[in-house]
């Protein structure tokens, strides 16, 4: 009776067949689904980290037509050379600055245009500006307001009777520059980030704190935004150490590395010895031991962090 | 404990009022339930009380002392929030805390390290500690102090809100539906436990609900709140017995009292449905009026013992120790819609689709006028008077058939 129903009733007969077809398992479909992303992947990150693991074992130069394997020689050069220590030095105490601070400034930002009445947008979007224009274009400007003679800070500095200063060619003054330029970058990020997490704060909080007699500013903030903020600040703060590990453009465009290697960063270092000095194999090692440095930074980090907060 | 009162205060967020002169005077140790339905600005009430939000104008006195403007910490109030509002990242024991050292500690004291420096640091923590173990036991979650909030069930996470509320032996409770998080056992029995724990403290308390149950088995007097306004204030045997206002009237007692239109006419009181005269009352001006009838005080009968208003049966409801039998009053079955709770066995009787007969007793009609007032001149009589359908309330024995409304 039922298969002549179906026959004789081909829209139902339709209407239950399944939507795959039946030598297909669910398996098969999952695979099916995933697979663009796996060949992608494959492709675009897999394969090239390997390639660079591999080339870090050889000498191969950029154009040359020979290769052969070098061993551990590139890795042994790069811990006994000068430039990568001093460019590993430069790159850490350039994240050790700008990561507190720009994290430190985004979140003051966020509070303070959170709790304002007037205006958020405005101060939302202004502080925001520095994060969505090109990095290189605003080097560019930077670079003329630093000017020594003819930019206006310094001359901010003499009407101010201070005296005026080198910002990019002076060996000291040249990292905390560019560390300044990132935080200005950085800090309407961080602050989007941490205007988010406040957004999720239950204002019932707030008003327990205040009847629990913790109604001042500072102590509202310590009782109730900050601890709250953990998960987010978790995430700002590893975020940032990334960000600052990765400082190229400034470094570029600005100063090149001097002067005398005093802003040599690792990105940068990388970049010279693969495509300027053709050293593919020596830039390789670098990549290699700088990746697993931040792998392990964040690991470590998220652990660390992930002990002292408190998620939902 | 603390004596409130309220004059004639009022709110608005931008344009719309949502505290339109509320007069309100809570008694020293007084439990009092301010009942309305959802945006009746009750909540409003409570965190202007709390020193939370500013009014717009009157005064609120504690103890006599005006308090307008005053930060909730001066104000001696604690707050239990519908929410519970806990600080999720300290263990309960902290939360608990919390209060006593914002209080007994000043800013320099409260830094972590400065108690290995100073005794009397010390000797303030150590008070603090047994603070939270006194409030802790008091409410039965001692073994819970080192849990974070995330770690409690709903009813554990509603008694570390109560224990951080009482902490401080504040002068007045203020508690924002507390109960309305929680699953309907554990309601019945936390409802029972504040009661007590109120009762046992001392503590002045207000308490917002807009659940009817809540503020009839808790509260010493309720507060009907409506659109801004408290309609009446009484205990819950007056309002449900001795309604002012028709609204205060609908909103206590399940099922809802039967209204029904009709007119006055020279002091007889017509049903609109069915120009039946139902009562004489000679103190009533002519015009439209609203006659209300609470389900137990309606009597139905199969047949017509001659005085009856006919209405149709139009469904039954069997409720154990009780049956409602709903009618349309008038114009068939599409009538106006009326309860009846009967016993079930004369519930049994009625069958339906077939026209009963209804007949209200003259001592339980409530008669409102236009506005919805209510047209009782009589109202403030001792309640141990109201008559009764069944001649179960108390102080029935004493009832006297005489209609309610009687002349003047």
């Amino acid at each position: 009776m039922s298969t002549d129903a179906s026959v004789a009733d081909p829209i139902s007969a339709a209407a239950v067949r399944p939507a795959a077809p039946p030598h297909l398992s669910n398996t098969a479909v999952g695979w099916g689904f995933v697979l663009p992303f796996l060949v992608l992947l494959a492709v675009f990150v897999l394969a090239p980290t390997a390639a660079v693991v591999v080339m870090s074992f050889t000498d191969w130069k950029l154009g040359e037509a020979t290769i052969s394997f070098a061993g551990f020689e590139n890795y042994r050069a790069l811990l006994t050379e000068r430039v990568p220590r001093i460019s590993a030095a430069n790159t850490i105490l350039y994240a050790l600055m700008v990561t507190p601070l720009s994290v430190a400034l985004g979140l003051w930002l966020a509070v303070l245009i959170e709790g304002s009445r007037l205006g958020r947008t405005v101060f939302r979007s202004a502080c925001f500006l520095p994060v969505v224009s090109t990095t290189v274009a605003m080097a560019i400007v930077w670079e003329f307001l630093l000017h020594p003679t003819l930019g206006p800070v310094n001359s901010a500095l003499l009407l101010a009777g201070l005296p005026p200063q080198r910002f990019l060619s002076d060996a000291d003054l040249v990292l905390p520059t560019l560390a300044a330029i990132a935080i200005w970058e950085n800090a309407g990020y961080t602050m989007v980030l941490f205007l988010a997490g406040l957004k999720s704060i239950s204002g019932e909080l707030y008003d327990a704190a205040t009847v629990d007699g913790a109604d001042r500013p500072w102590e509202r903030f310590w009782t109730v935004t900050f601890p709250l903020l953990g998960p987010t600040l978790v995430f700002v703060v590893i975020i940032m150490l990334l960000r600052s590990f990765r400082v190229f453009e400034t470094v570029a465009t600005l100063t090149g590395g001097g002067p005398r290697r005093a802003s040599e960063v690792m990105l940068f270092t990388i970049y010279q010895e693969g495509f300027q000095f053709f050293q593919i194999g020596y830039a390789s090692a670098i990549t290699v031991i700088f990746v697993l440095f931040l792998l392990v930074l964040t690991l470590v980090n998220f652990r660390l962090m992930d002990r002292t907060v408190h998620y939902k | 404990m603390a004596h409130i009162e309220i004059r004639n205060l009022e709110k608005s967020f931008g344009d719309t009022p949502v505290l339109r002169g509320i007069d309100l005077t809570i008694e020293r140790g007084e439990f009092i339930a301010v009942l309305g339905p959802s945006g009746c600005g009750k909540s409003t009430l409570l965190r202007i009380v709390a020193g939370l939000e500013a009014h717009d104008r009157g005064h609120i006195l504690m103890d006599g002392r005006v308090v307008d403007g005053l930060a909730p910490k001066t104000r001696d109030v604690a707050v239990v929030f519908q929410s519970y509002a806990l600080y999720p990242h300290m263990t309960v024991a902290q939360n608990l805390a919390l209060p006593l050292v914002m209080r007994d500690l000043t800013r320099a004291e409260r830094l972590p390290f400065v108690r290995y420096l100073s005794g009397r640091v010390r000797r303030t923590r150590a008070d603090i500690r047994d603070g939270v173990a006194r409030a802790a036991s008091l409410v039965k979650i001692e073994g819970l102090l080192d849990r974070k909030p995330a770690q409690l069930s709903g009813g554990q996470r509603q008694r570390v809100a109560l224990a951080r509320a009482l902490i401080r032996k504040p002068s007045l409770f203020l508690l924002d539906e507390p109960l309305s998080n929680l699953d309907a056992t554990l309601r019945a029995s936390t409802r029972a436990e504040i009661v007590q724990l109120q009762r046992t403290l001392g503590t002045t308390a207000i308490y917002v609900t807009h659940d009817q149950t809540e503020a009839m088995t808790m509260a010493d007097r309720i507060a009907i709140m409506i659109e801004g306004r408290i309609v009446q204030v009484g205990t819950a045997r007056e309002i449900y017995h001795r309604p002012t206002d028709v609204r205060a009237a609908l909103f206590i007692g399940t099922p809802k009292m039967n209204l029904f239109d009709g007119t006055a006419d020279n002091g007889a009181i017509r049903l609109a449905a069915t120009g039946a005269v139902v009562v004489q009352a000679t103190g009533a001006r002519n015009g439209p009026v609203q006659i209300g009838i609470r389900p137990e005080h309606m009597v139905l009968v199969p047949e017509d013992p001659g005085d009856g208003i006919p209405v149709a049966t139009t469904h039954r409801e069997f409720l154990g120790s009780e049956a409602l039998v709903h009618v349309a009053v008038g114009d068939g079955t599409q009538g106006t819609p009326a309860v009846a709770r009967l016993d079930p066995d004369t519930a049994d009787t009625m069958t339906v689709g077939r026209t009963a007969y209804a007949r209200f007793r003259p001592g339980a009609l409530h008669l409102f006028d236009g506005e919805g007032k209510c047209l009782d001149p009589d109202r403030h009589r001792p309640l141990s008077r109201i008559p009764s359908a069944f001649g179960q309330e108390d102080g029935a024995s004493d009832a006297q058939p005489v209609p309610r409304i009687v002349g003047g």
